[in-house]
C-alpha cells in the first residue's frame, strides 16, 4: 500500500483519536455488580451433583455438559 | 458394595461436601446445609474405612497399611484403570 506522504502527515496532525471516544457524561457512578445471595432450596444427590458439577440446582445450567465434549480427538 | 460402588459413592459424597463446604463459608447460619454436611460428612468417613480396609489406600499419609507396604500397589490412583466410568448424561 501506497500511502501518500502529504495526507499521512495530515492525519497524524489531526487532533481526532483514531477510536470514537464516548460522550462524556458527568457525575455518573462506577458500575456495581450485584447478584443473588443463593439460598439453599432442594440439592441434587451426590452422585448427581457430581455429574453435573455442582450440588445445587439453580447453578447447574452454567456447568451443562455438551454432547460432543467429550468426543475430541488429541492425537 | 463393590470397589467401583464404593468408590464412586466415596466421589460423588466427598464432591457434594466440596461444594456444601463452599456454600458454608459464606452461609455459615444456615442449619439444614450445616445438618446435611455433618451426616455427609460421617458417611464419607465409613465408606473411607470399608474401602480401605477391603480395597486398599487411598491416601499414602492418612491410611494404615498391613504388610507389605501397600501404597506402591497398581493401579495408583490417578490412572484412570483405578477409577469407574461415570456412565449416562443424567
Amino acid at each position: 500500500m501506497v500511502i501518500n506522504s502529504s495526507s499521512a502527515m495530515d492525519a497524524a496532525g489531526m487532533e481526532k483519536p483514531c477510536v470514537p471516544q464516548e460522550t462524556v457524561i458527568n457525575n455518573v457512578l462506577l458500575a456495581h455488580a450485584y447478584v443473588p445471595f443463593e439460598k439453599m432450596c432442594t440439592t441434587f444427590s451426590p452422585l448427581s451433583a457430581l455429574r453435573k458439577g455442582t450440588a445445587f440446582p439453580p447453578l447447574a445450567a452454567v456447568y451443562m455438559w455438551q454432547k460432543g465434549m467429550g468426543e475430541m480427538n488429541y492425537e | 458394595m463393590s470397589r467401583n460402588e464404593l468408590l464412586q459413592r466415596l466421589t460423588a459424597v466427598d464432591f457434594y461436601l466440596t461444594d456444601l463446604h463452599l456454600y458454608l463459608n459464606t452461609h455459615p447460619d444456615d442449619r439444614d446445609a450445616l445438618t446435611k454436611y455433618n451426616t455427609l460428612v460421617k458417611e464419607a468417613r465409613q465408606l473411607r474405612d470399608e474401602y480401605e480396609r477391603l480395597y486398599g489406600m487411598l491416601m499414602a499419609l492418612t491410611t494404615p497399611s498391613k504388610y507389605p507396604w501397600q501404597w506402591i500397589e497398581n493401579p495408583w490412583p490417578w490412572q484412570s484403570e483405578f477409577n469407574f466410568e461415570l456412565a449416562g448424561d443424567d
